[in-house]
């Protein structure tokens, strides 16, 4: 800022000063212009799961501290006598924001509306790119953050950030981008997503040189410039970067630069994010019996426990085993075993420690010997756990290079350049990635943790790169706040405090997302081994290959299956056999009917027996690989959606277990969680159309079963379903997901 | 019989031409046309009220037939949460936010190792157990600590021991998590073999100092009140 001082001289707002919205709005109003479409508007309760902050509990000036890891934690900021796991818990989530009422907790509404109208859906976040790239100033000016004052207008703000020498039309130009870029409307017309300059906003504010480029800078240190002939420049604070020039078919070309050899190279990206071309350095051939020698003599010398030493030696030689089977380039095998020799080689305690070195090295060597035995554990990650052992299973160095430099660096460069650094937090080990549990426990271990946070930021950093102000979305692996939570959280970090956007990246990657990390891991653009049922595709699926009948998924499979390019990725609800299936003690879920999204890998297709084969990264035990394949039927069935009277006859086979008033329970909630998914369907807003046959027999179905029980509580449960049916909101957001969260 | 006057549904207040509704409203009006017989509604939905004011009441998770969870406790319902398969964990919070209970709803697959090494611990009688055993329970115990509060290197192991519950024998282990104030009272039992897979079903409450003591008691009462299948 060329001044920061207190303006002595308040001015009024004026149409040319942007609108001074606290004076005009009351509390209630400004959240409503503020927000594109929120529940409590129209009168609903407010939901547990809204897009909270929950940052302002953590007491803590710098941007979130007490949700780092523990390790980090101490190292920064000791923590004070008498801190215990239940204040880091108060501290992070209040029960107000995080605990509904236990009457509340079955009723499906909350839960499915949210996922309809959420305007602070991750992937929303994700999709939401601005291409405006500010005006040609040119004068030497800083970016700066800045929260507006009262009495600040936009032109005020402009001129004392331009300082003294600017000229009138500059100040201009300056109160336009900072308005355009901080969505803040500059006259009294409202633009939607826009509002009015109010007190306490926090403003980005660019910088501009004497060419008249407009940059920005990011809390991490990295350095954004837009130069006026369309070219971007990324500045990272280690020395490294790039210069984007755009292709004419709407690619680019990037020239990274940075201090080592291996910093520079040129890489020509496609529209559709494949890599055209790359000076990138690739290694030099390798000589398999040097570096399985090199691979053994580190075994002997760093991994201490004769058990694991032991197991290392046996995958290695289950991972040649598996190459030779599957005829894929013996080179694969010298380069995986080249990676993980870096890791047992480095030393130090950045950015781990050798008793982690020694877990990567392990976690790699056992995914690369058996690539369906890697599991998601107890985190949302099913979709990259299917990207990570697609490749494990096609070519297991480019996985293992991805874990090998994160767990030596602290950053990965993936082949089109991008380029994500993890967070210090996300090297701890908190749960069961501290275990280097054997496989066959269906628990993930460290190697997998590393791959899945660095595959998701691939995704937040190709977002934050490609909008002007540059984003700052971060996906982070950190302690759970209490024993149901996985730990995984979406901030973004360019608010102040960062502000939670999800604790889950299942949103972000549902198939275009994990289509473009994949693309992003191989260089290649692979949308073809990404298999989803054409009513099941929303706006998020649109580049994935779809299917209408079984024939054509059939079809699908022999030609995937014809080009070499299995295993492949497939979109299932798992609310159907075979994954719905865990015999007669089975639990009904009935408050998460139609909450069932999953991605499974399709690891084999027999197109003579009509059986397939899959990996699910739920647990070994949940695999059918080759010694219980299934039927096509089966598995085509379960990409489909099921069907209500599915559900009614679930519970009606468990009536004679549950009370009276649970299995009333349990059928409202069924009814009102399918009316709510008709309702969207019939409006357009979810795929498919609504199946009237099929909504006329649940609706029978559900009047039989309301007579099966006693009137008194037949007619509640009317009662309830029709507040229920009139309550439900007229419209939604249009940029709705769909009724399915990728588990 | 007087029965409440319940607002009309959508359909039915937009249907301005109530002679052509929609078949698909028109059935759905019908069916939730209140049936004499029934009464009024509201009489229930206060009883239902009255009864999950004295805690709320889980039916059939897996091998547990049902439980009543304490008076004033709330479900946390934040969107996503730890899921094994399956299996789902539901946590509730105590009135004063301080403590836990929470379970997996269905039982969850552990290696054959744990589970026949689970077997032959609790298959001995109700017993403290000796120091002798737990060696023999290492893995089992790493298991079972990442499902009951998704640590392991954290948590030390304060006393474990056997005993009948309602007529099944569970594992009961108190630990506490290193450096904090954090006690954990768990639960685990055997749920039986499905598929081929052995499986443990597990409830816990946990919390910090003074909170855990305030609030054992309730969760003692409602671990007793677990009726099995």
């Amino acid at each position: 800022m060329a001044s920061d001082k207190p303006d002595s001289k308040e001015l009024a707002p004026t149409q040319d000063r942007g609108t001074w919205m606290n004076d005009v709005l009351d509390g209630t109003l400004r959240r409503r212009v503020n927000s594109a479409f929120q529940l409590e508007s129209l009168g609903f309760p407010k939901l547990a799961t809204d897009h909270y902050s929950d940052n302002e509990k953590t007491g803590s000036s710098d941007g979130g501290a007490a949700v780092r890891s523990p390790d980090e934690r101490v190292g920064e900021h000791p923590k004070p006598p008498g801190a215990d796991l239940s204040a880091i818990d108060k501290q992070n989530r209040t029960p107000d924001e995080r605990v509904r009422d236990s009457a509340k907790a079955w009723d499906p509404y909350e839960s499915l509306s949210q996922q309809f109208v959420d305007p602070n859906h991750f992937s929303k976040f994700l999709n939401d790119i601005n291409h405006y790239r500010g005006e040609p100033i040119q004068s030497n000016v800083q970016p700066a953050a800045y929260t507006s004052k009262p009495g600040d207008t936009l032109e005020r703000i402009a001129e004392k950030h331009l300082g003294p020498t600017a000229t009138p039309e500059q100040i201009k130009l300056h109160a336009h981008e900072i308005a355009v870029l901080n969505r803040i409307n500059e006259n009294k017309e409202m633009l939607p997503g826009f509002h009015g300059l109010q007190k306490g906003d926090q403003l980005t504010l660019p910088g501009h040189d004497k060419a008249g480029s407009t940059t920005f800078n990011d809390a991490q240190g990295t350095r954004f410039t837009y130069s006026t002939d369309g070219k971007n420049k990324v500045e990272y604070k280690d020395g490294t970067g790039y210069l984007r020039t755009p292709t004419n078919d709407k690619g680019y070309t990037d020239s990274h630069f940075g201090p080592k050899p291996e910093d520079r190279f040129d890489v020509t990206v496609a529209a559709d994010g494949h890599v055209e071309k790359t000076t990138r350095v690739q290694p030099t051939k390798l000589v398999l019996e040097n570096e399985r020698e090199k691979l053994d003599h580190l075994a002997d010398n760093k991994i201490g426990l004769i058990k694991e030493r032991t197991q290392f030696k046996a995958d290695m030689q289950a991972f040649e085993k598996r190459v030779k089977e599957l005829h894929l380039s013996p080179d694969e095998v010298a380069k995986t075993y080249k990676e993980i020799s870096r890791v047992l080689e480095a030393e130090g305690t950045q950015p781990m420690d050798d008793r982690k070195r020694v877990r990567v090295a392990l976690g790699i060597m056992s995914v690369a010997a058996e690539p369906t035995s890697n599991d998601q554990g107890g985190h949302n990650t099913c979709n990259v756990t299917t990207i990570e052992n697609r490749i494990f299973s096609r070519e297991p160095s480019t996985a293992a290079k991805l874990i090998a430099d994160v767990a030596t660096t602290g950053k990965y460069v993936a082949a089109d350049g991008t380029t994500v650094k993890l967070d210090k937090g996300s090297f701890s080990t908190y749960g069961e990635e501290a275990n280097n549990a054997p496989r066959g426990t269906n628990e993930r271990n460290y190697a997998s943790q590393l791959f899945d946070v660095a595959a998701v930021n691939l995704l937040c950093v190709k977002h934050n790169e490609s909008t002007v102000p540059p984003g700052n979305l971060r996906y982070t692996q950190e302690r759970a706040t209490n024993p149901k939570d996985s730990g995984e959280r979406v901030r973004d970090y360019s608010k102040t405090p960062p502000e939670l956007v999800a604790d889950s990246p299942n949103d972000a990657a549902m198939f275009n997302g994990m289509i473009d990390i994949n693309t992003m891991l191989t260089g290649r653009r692979e949308a073809d081994a990404f298999l989803t049922h054409k009513d099941s595709m929303t706006a998020d699926d649109s580049n994935a290959s779809s299917f209408s009948t079984k024939q054509e998924f059939e079809a699908k499979l022999l030609e995937l299956k014809n080009e070499g390019k299995f295993p492949v990725v497939l979109g299932v609800h798992a609310d159907n056999k075979p994954f719905y299936d865990k015999g007669p003690h089975s639990v009904l879920h009935a408050n998460q009917v139609l909450q069932d999204g999953h991605v499974v890998l399709v690891t084999g297709y027999d197109p003579k027996t009509h059986k397939v084969t899959y990996d699910n990264q739920w647990g070994n035990n949940q695999d059918h690989l080759d010694d219980k394949p299934v039927s096509v039927d089966d598995l085509y069935n379960a990409t489909k959606m099921v069907p209500a009277t599915e559900w009614l006859d679930r519970l009606q086979q468990r009536h004679v277990h549950l009370s009276e008033k649970q299995f009333a329970k349990d059928l409202e909630t069924i009814m009102k969680r399918y009316s709510i998914f008709w309702d969207a369907q019939g409006k357009g807003q979810i795929p498919g159309t609504v199946d009237e046959q099929q909504r006329t027999d649940a609706l029978d179905k559900f009047s039989k079963m309301l007579q099966s029980i006693s009137p008194a509580r037949a007619n509640l449960v009317r009662k309830h379903l029709k507040e229920f049916l009139e309550h439900q909101p007229d419209d939604v957001d249009n940029a709705i997901s769909p009724p399915k969260a990728m588990n | 019989m007087n029965l409440p006057d319940l607002p009309a549904t959508k359909d039915e207040s937009k249907n301005v031409d109530q002679s052509h509704p929609k078949s698909t409203s028109d059935h759905m009006r019908k069916i939730l046309k209140l049936d004499p017989s029934g009464g009024d509604p509201r009489a229930l939905e206060l009883e239902d009220a009255i009864d999950d004011a004295a805690g709320i009441k889980i039916e059939d998770q897996d091998t547990i037939r049902s439980i009543r969870l304490p008076a004033g406790w709330l479900e946390d319902l934040s969107s996503q949460s730890r899921q094994m398969g399956n299996s789902r964990m539901h946590l509730f919070t105590s009135p004063d936010h301080e403590t836990h209970i929470y379970y997996w709803d269905a039982a969850v697959p552990i290696t054959k190792e744990s589970y026949l090494a689970f077997c032959e611990v609790t298959a001995n009688g109700a017993h403290l157990l000796k120091s002798a055993e737990i060696p023999k329970l290492s893995q089992t115990l790493r298991q079972l600590f990442v499902l009951t509060a998704n640590v392991h290197d954290d948590l030390i192991l304060l006393s474990a021991k056997t005993k009948e519950l309602n007529g099944k024998r569970v594992l009961v282990l108190q630990s506490k998590v290193k450096g904090t104030g954090t006690e954990i009272l768990s639960f685990y039992w055997d749920a039986g073999k499905f598929a081929g897979d052995a499986r443990i079903q597990m409830i816990a409450f946990q919390g910090a100092g003074k909170s855990f003591s305030h609030n054992l008691s309730a969760a003692q009462k409602c671990f007793s009140s677990i009726e099995w299948r």
